[in-house]
Formats: structure tokens, C-alpha cells, sequence
């Protein structure tokens, strides 16, 4: 394992004071061609303005992500805001619906219903009053209000 | 004089340095240890409860079905109003704070239905939060909170989301169904023995939240659903249930009856509960009030005396006196030394019995319910009298090891394990203990206890061919999605009786509806069987030195010919003017059985004789001439009365195709519709004749309710529209009839 790749990418420590020292060459000073100095004006106006472009464009580019990143954040946050409001509307109206079919149910009790019908003069059916009615297939009955009732419900 | 710090100061300063440093950060290693290794758990919740927050999710509670799907206990969303004094003391401007006050006050009392004073005691303690009202329904939480929207009270009221249990049928199977807490938990009958089944499993939301607390989503949330609870589906029958709470109310109304009324109907082969009625009970939506009668039982007591009465008068109300109350069930209990005796071969139809109105059994008197004695007598007869002395001798025949055994295989011995809370055990001789005087009083019912539930069980094994079922109240368990969890299945535990030996108990218990102490059973078309029993409550008397109290009972089975449905009626100290089971409970169970075998598809057989007896439908002439009207009823052996001078019927009362009396009568409006009124004269304490001539007087028409078609020697003991009450001339009121016979 080459654990010198380890070593060099840490950044709590030098390593490479550990590591051999190579002999530093002797630089021949003669060796060294400096290169005139260029002209201070043409230097400005030849390189920064790229650069500059470049540069305001990745900045702008950033801060445009890391606003989206923002943007996009809130509206999520917007949207599993009303998602919750909304489960729980849907929670609340089911909970009013069972309240409200107990109600009914309480209402119709047989209790209930006995009680109106006896204030009302009513009495249960008896036997003799019903009749059934046997018919053929594809025989319908059509009652006053319309309703048609097909051969295979019961008529009374 | 030295330049600088020598080398021996600098080694000094470098090792006080070192040891500084090395002491440091031995301190903060072992601290920092202490922390990660040691109170890790400690600093791990801390940090838990700093950066996540930990929601329960409370599970919907299973919701309670009868046998059709009818709803009888379901939950639904409900909030909890609340106030925060402690903000309103916020207010300084103490004329500003009144006014806030009193804003509240008269809104919120009003919104809620609560006193105002509360509210203003509410509003003055010190404290952060106290609940102004639990259990608060959508229409007022609405309204509440456009209130609190309206005026800007946001920081003051609040409403907090609970849940409410709903039972629709309000006491119908009340004591049956029990009732839950405020916590949504179980606390008697179903509810809290299936307890496990209803309540669910709470879910939770575990999510990050911000600085400001509130929960960041989709960055470290963690959500485990709420599993609802699973639903019960029962045995029972809404419709059969509502007959018996309904019968068996008037029946403890009428008979005045002190500790309260039970009604059990049950399936006699399969051991399935169709009902379970107990009277005085309580409405479960409501389940801490008190019944007005007891209210008055409150009335003069204070302080802890006042408490404990509370206390007592509403464990009585939730009590399930058909499991939970033993009882001496008296002759009722015959049914059983019979089966024994019958199976045993010690007796059959054709012996012979005397009753001379008492026997001695080692050297103590017995006496028979007819102290003169019922004389020479079949065994039929003696069932049909009710006749102690003959159960006193079968019960010797039999002896204390086989009665022992017979009582134990009828289940006697042991509880039912039905599956309801609060089953008590029976009181009885043991083998060991039992003596003959024991085994005498045994015999006949008497000296020992047993529940409702357990007699009926029994009873139904000695009709069914023998077979000693398990009672129970629930079928079917299924979840959310109606997905079937778990089957109840029927179980026969054993054969106690042949069924031979079955099918004479039958033919004798039909008798005893058809002409002995059970006769007010009898139903019109149908074959019914049943024993009455009369039972003295020997230890309360003793204990109270009180006078007689009785439990009056009868346990009836329909259809005889193919038992399956067992109706047992217990009335625990009738104080109205009968107290004999055959007079006060006997009627109960016949009412019952008419009502409910209809409905369950048993269409009525009427004999020869019955049919000649029956009532006449009243013809349709609305729309007819008079002369035509009046010809078509007088043929069918009906009375006219026409008020008006016109020449068509334009009403008549009774309807049409309603039952009438022969000599009944029809009035017929040819004028105008409108009514013709008469008063409802006094109907009991009369004979057939009697009532009849009455109604005719009156010009009203009876319907005869009871044993009155196959027993001349009955009289009328109540009336369906009370005495004076004004009435349309013809209108139909049911007489009720019952035989005197005071056999117990």
C-alpha cells in the first residue's frame, strides 16, 4: 500500500518533513533570460476582461443556484404546509361525517322510529297485508313514481 | 547580572507548560469520556429533544358491529377547549383585562354550553392551561374559533384535537358494550375486555426541527403509521336487542322492580348472544350520569358519604347483573333435576306422584308453594305445578353423587368463560358438603346461586339434544379493511343429556306454556316451551331483616318442535302487585317471543281452533256507499257507527286490513273527515266479556295481548292508552291479559 498518497493529502500535519529531503540544484543564475516588462497598459486591457466576465458570470451563476436552492426550499416547505393543512381537512371532514351519521343513526334508532310511528297512529305491517307477486322473466312492474322494479327484486 | 531566563528557568516554565497542558487535557479527555461513554444515553435524548421532535400518533379505535353491520360503537374527531390564564394576567390595564374577560365569558359560555361563572373561574386561576370543556363537536369548535379569529384571542383559547367515542343507539346493550375513559381506554363491558383488540397501535413522527422549532421536512423524518385498531363483530342482533330492552324496561317499570331486570336471548345450538338487556342502565355517551330515581337516592348526603353513594349508584348502573350477579334461580332450575332424573331412568310420563302441600327430609319441612297440595298428579302435572315436594323426592332418587354430576356437566359448577368481563363465580353445595337437606333445597332451586348466563346455558342444553354449548358475544374480529382477523367458532363442550331425554324435556317445558305455570308465554300460532321460577332471596332478608323479596324469572325456548332461540327474563324484587315469575316475567318472555320469531323468519301455524279465535281484518270501503260499507263489515260479524249524513265513506277507523275483534266496531265518516272522539273507559282487573262490553260502551276496539285465547280464567292487568285518555271514536287499544295462577 503506498500510504504516501495518505500522507500528502492530509492537512493536519507536514509530512513531508518525514519524507527524504532531495538536494536542492544549483541554479546558474546566467541561465536565467528575463523577459522585458510589458507595457502596464496593454497588461490590463488584454487579460481582466475575460477574467472579469468569467468571473461575475460564476459568482452570478452561484448566487442564482444558491437562490434556487432557496427558492425551491420555501416553495417545498409551502407545499408540505398546505399538503398537511389539507390531510387534515380531509381528516376533520371524515371525523364530521361519522359524527354525522351517528347522529342520523341515533335519530332513526328503532326506538325512535317506534315512538313516531305510534304518535303518528301507524302499526307495524301485519301478514295479511302483504302480498307477494310472482311474474315471469323479463316481466317489470312500473309503480305511481316511476320506479321500475325488475323480476328479480322482491314486489310487495 | 543574567541577561535572560536561564536554561534551567526555561526547562522549569516548559515542564509547568507540559504539565499544565497534559493536565488539561487529561481533565477534558476524561470528561469527554464521562459524556461519550458514560451518559452517552443521557446527552443522546438531550440532544434528541433539542433538535427532533417525537409526535405519538393515537390510533383510530376498532368500531363495535351487531351481527349485520350495524354500527353500535364507533369514534370520531372531537377537541378539547382551553384557556391560558396566565397570558390574560399579561394584561396590566386592569379595566382592559376585565373587558377581555368578560368578552370571553359570554361568548365562550355560550359557544360552549357552560355556565359563565366557570368560565370567569376559569380565566382567573393561575395557571397556564385549563380546559374550559372536553369532548367539544365540530359545529362549536367552528364557532369557537371564529369567535377567538374574530377578536383576536389566539393566545388565549385554543382548542386541542381528542377523540370521542359514539354509541349511536344510546343504551341500547349499554351494560353489554361498557364505555371508554377520557384517555380513549376501556373501562367496562366489551370495550375493556377486548381492550387489546380496539385500541390499535400508536404510531410516531420523529422529524428535525429548526431553531424556531418548527419540523423541517424531508431532512431527517422519520414517520411510522397509527395502526387502527381492529373492529368487533358480534352475536348480537340490533333489532332483537332493541325488543328486549324495550320489553323488559316496561316490564321492570310496571312490576316496580328494585334491583333492576335482565334479558338474555340466546341461540340454543350455537351458544351466539342475540341479546343481553339489563335494566336500570346508562346511556354510554354519557356514561358518569345518573338515573333520576337514583339522583333522589343523593338527595340530603354531603361530603364523602354523598361520594361513596355516587360511587356505588354508578358501578351498579355499568354492573353486568347477567354475568356478574349470582342469583337463587329457583324453579326455573327444575328443568335441570329433571333432565338428570329422566336421563337417569328414575322417572317417565306416566308415573305417579302425591303432593300432600309438604315433605320432610331429615327431620325438616319442606313445604309446597300450594300449601294444601297439589294431590295425586302425573309428572307432567307435577312440572306444569311446579310442584316441590316431587323435585324434593327426584332430586333423593337421583342422590347427592349424581345430582353433584349432573350439576357439573350442566356447567353449574364452573364459570361460563364467556368472553365479557366480570364473570362471578356460582355459590353452591359441593359434593362433599352436601347433606340431604342440601341436596333437598338443591333440588328445587333453592340454597345456591348461580349467574343468568349460566342457567340459560344449561337450559339450552337440556332442549338442544343435550349438548352444553360455549356462550359468547363476539363472531368476528376484522380490521380496518374488513379483513376478517379471527372467526369465533361455535363450540360444543359436551353432551350432557341423550337426545332422546332432550326431546321429553321439550314436550314437558311445552306443556308448561300450554297449560301450567308459563301459560302468559303463550304466543298465538307458534310453539313455545318455558319454566317459571319464583325465588326467595332468603340471604338478604336474613341480612336486612326485611320482608319477603323475591326474584321472579322465566326462561323460555321457541320453536319447541326445532329449538333455537332461548329467552331467559329475571326480575330481581318485583314490588308491584304480582311477584310470581309466571305473573310478572312469564308475559315478558311471550311478548318477546312474538315480536322476534316473525323476524327471524318464523311465520305463525295457527290450529283449527286458533284460527276461529283469530281477529278479523277490517274491509276497505273508503270511496263506498254507506249502504254498500255498512252491508260488507256487518257480514264479517262487525258493528258500524257512521257519523254524518252523507251518502259515501269518505274515512273510516280502523283502517283497512287491520285486526279486529268479532263484535268489534267500524266507524264510518260520510260528512266530513273530521273526527269523532270518545274517552278510553278502565280496562283492567276485567275478563274477556268484561273488556269487551267495556269497548263497546266506549265505542273504541280492543286487541287482546297474552293468554287470553286459550284461557278463560284470565284477567286484564294493563292497557296500551291509559284510562280518560280522549280518542277518535274506533280506535284500537290493546288489552293485556294474564293468568292469576300463582304457581311459582
Amino acid at each position: 500500500m503506498d500510504n504516501t498518497k495518505y500522507y500528502t493529502g492530509s492537512l493536519a500535519y507536514d509530512f513531508d518533513l518525514f519524507l527524504p529531503r532531495e538536494k536542492k540544484k544549483n541554479q546558474d543564475s546566467a541561465k536565467i533570460v528575463r523577459m522585458p516588462k510589458a507595457n502596464s497598459r496593454t497588461r490590463t486591457l488584454a487579460v481582466p476582461v475575460a477574467q472579469k466576465v468569467g468571473s461575475v458570470l460564476t459568482v452570478a451563476f452561484i448566487l442564482a443556484m444558491v437562490f434556487m436552492q432557496l427558492y425551491l426550499r420555501v416553495q417545498i416547505n409551502e407545499i408540505n404546509d398546505q399538503i398537511h393543512k389539507k390531510k387534515a381537512a380531509v381528516e376533520e371532514l371524515i371525523s364530521e361525517e361519522t359524527r354525522l351519521q351517528m347522529e342520523l343513526e341515533r335519530k332513526i334508532s328503532y326506538k325512535n322510529l317506534e315512538e313516531a310511528a305510534e304518535a303518528l297512529g301507524m302499526r307495524k305491517k301485519e301478514r295479511s297485508q302483504v302480498t307477494y307477486i310472482r311474474v315471469n322473466n323479463a316481466n317489470v312492474a312500473e309503480c305511481r313514481d316511476g320506479k321500475v322494479i325488475y323480476d328479480s327484486d322482491k314486489m310487495e | 547580572m543574567a541577561k535572560g531566563p536561564t536554561k534551567s528557568m526555561w526547562m522549569r516554565m516548559l515542564t509547568i507548560m507540559l504539565a499544565l497542558v497534559v493536565g488539561t487535557f487529561c481533565v477534558s479527555a476524561t470528561r469527554l469520556a464521562k459524556i461519550m461513554l458514560v451518559d452517552s444515553d443521557f446527552y443522546q435524548q438531550k440532544a434528541s429533544e433539542q433538535q427532533l421532535y417525537d409526535t405519538e400518533l393515537s390510533p383510530t379505535r376498532g368500531n363495535i358491529y351487531d351481527r349485520n353491520m350495524n354500527v353500535l360503537a364507533t369514534s370520531a374527531t372531537v377537541w378539547t377547549a382551553y384557556i391560558t390564564p396566565n397570558d390574560l394576567k399579561k394584561i396590566t390595564n386592569q379595566s382592559e383585562r376585565e373587558a377581555v374577560i368578560n368578552l370571553i365569558a359570554d361568548n365562550v359560555s355560550r359557544i360552549l354550553e357552560i355556565e359563565r361563572e366557570k368560565v370567569i373561574e376559569c380565566c382567573n386561576k393561575s395557571s397556564a392551561y385549563v380546559i374550559l370543556k372536553k369532548r367539544v363537536e365540530k359545529p362549536q369548535a367552528d364557532e369557537l374559533r371564529r369567535f377567538v379569529s374574530e377578536n383576536s384571542l389566539g393566545y388565549l383559547i385554543g382548542l386541542d384535537e381528542s377523540s370521542k367515542r359514539y354509541y349511536p343507539n344510546e343504551n341500547l346493550a349499554s351494560v353489554l358494550l361498557g364505555f371508554v375513559g377520557d384517555d380513549n381506554q376501556g373501562l367496562s363491558g366489551l370495550e375493556a375486555y377486548y381492550e387489546s383488540e380496539l385500541k390499535g397501535i400508536p404510531g410516531r413522527v420523529v422529524a428535525a426541527k429548526n431553531a424556531r422549532g418548527m419540523d423541517m421536512p424531508f431532512s431527517y423524518e422519520k414517520m411510522i403509521d397509527a395502526k387502527p385498531g381492529n373492529s368487533l363483530v358480534l352475536t348480537i342482533d340490533k333489532y332483537i336487542q332493541h325488543v328486549a330492552d324495550k320489553l323488559l324496561e316496561q316490564a321492570v317499570i310496571d312490576n316496580k322492580v328494585a334491583e333492576r331486570g335482565v334479558c338474555i336471548i340466546m341461540n340454543v345450538n350455537t351458544g351466539e348472544i342475540l341479546a343481553m338487556s339489563i335494566k336500570g342502565d346508562f346511556n354510554p355517551n354519557e356514561p358518569f350520569a345518573i338515573s333520576e330515581s337514583d339522583a333522589k337516592l343523593l338527595e340530603g348526603l354531603e361530603g364523602d358519604e354523598r361520594i361513596n353513594k355516587l360511587s356505588e349508584l354508578r358501578n351498579k348502573q355499568w354492573r353486568n347483573k347477567a354475568v356478574s350477579d349470582p342469583y337463587e334461580p329457583g324453579s326455573v332450575f327444575k328443568v335441570i333435576t329433571l333432565s338428570a332424573a329422566l336421563e337417569e331412568g328414575l322417572t317417565s310420563f306416566d308415573k305417579h306422584y302425591n303432593c300432600p302441600g309438604y315433605i320432610v327430609v331429615a327431620g325438616q319441612r319442606y313445604s309446597c308453594h300450594k300449601r294444601t297440595g297439589h294431590g295425586g298428579q302425573t309428572l307432567i302435572e307435577s312440572f306444569q305445578n311446579s310442584c316441590n315436594p316431587v323435585f324434593i323426592s327426584l332430586g333423593q332418587l337421583l342422590g347427592v353423587k349424581t345430582f353433584s354430576r349432573y350439576f357439573d356437566a350442566f356447567g353449574l359448577s364452573q364459570k361460563t368463560a364467556i368472553d365479557l368481563p366480570g364473570e362471578a363465580a356460582p355459590m353452591y353445595h359441593k359434593e362433599e358438603n352436601m347433606g340431604p337437606t342440601e341436596l333437598a333445597s338443591t333440588s328445587f332451586g333453592q340454597t345456591f346461586k348461580v349467574t343468568p348466563i349460566q342457567l340459560i346455558t344449561a337450559i339450552s342444553a337440556a332442549v338442544n339434544g343435550g349438548y352444553l354449548v360455549q356462550p359468547h358475544v363476539v363472531q368476528q374480529i376484522i380490521d380496518s379493511n374488513n379483513n376478517i382477523v379471527k372467526t369465533v367458532e361455535n363450540v360444543r363442550k359436551r353432551q350432557v343429556i341423550s337426545s332422546e331425554t332432550s326431546t321429553k324435556m321439550r314436550h314437558l317445558m311445552e306443556k308448561v306454556v300450554d297449560g301450567g305455570g308459563g301459560k302468559n308465554a303463550y304466543v298465538l300460532g307458534y310453539r313455545i316451551g318455558g319454566k317459571t321460577g319464583t325465588s326467595q332471596k332468603v340471604d338478604k332478608m336474613n341480612q336486612e331483616k326485611q320482608g319477603n323479596l323475591y326474584i321472579s324469572s322465566f326462561c323460555g325456548v321457541a320453536p319447541m318442535d326445532d329449538p333455537q332461540i332461548a329467552v331467559l327474563i329475571v326480575l330481581d324484587e318485583p314490588k308491584g302487585d304480582a311477584y310470581y315469575g309466571g305473573m310478572v316475567a312469564a308475559p315478558v318472555g311471550g311478548q318477546i317471543f312474538k315480536e322476534i320469531l316473525p323476524y327471524l323468519g318464523y311465520q305463525p301455524q295457527y290450529s283449527e281452533e286458533e284460527l276461529q279465535k283469530l281477529a278479523i281484518k277490517t274491509p276497505d270501503v273508503v270511496g263506498k256507499s254507506v249502504s254498500t260499507a255498512e252491508n260488507a263489515i256487518k257480514s264479517l260479524g262487525l258493528n258500524v257507527k257512521i257519523v254524518g249524513k252523507g251518502e259515501t265513506v269518505l274515512k273510516q277507523n280502523p283502517a283497512p286490513n287491520l285486526s279486529i275483534h268479532k263484535n268489534g266496531i267500524v266507524v264510518l265518516y260520510t260528512d266530513s273527515t273530521e273526527v269523532n272522539t270518545v274517552t278510553v273507559p278502565k280496562l283492567t282487573g276485567l275478563t274477556i266479556a268484561g273488556v269487551n262490553t267495556q269497548a263497546a260502551k266506549a265505542g273504541i276496539n280492543v286487541e287482546f295481548a297474552g293468554p287470553s285465547l286459550t284461557d278463560s280464567g284470565v284477567l286484564s292487568y294493563k292497557q296500551s292508552i291509559p284510562e280518560g285518555t280522549t280518542v277518535e271514536a274506533g280506535t284500537t287499544v290493546t288489552v293485556y291479559f294474564r293468568s292469576e295462577d300463582t304457581i311459582e
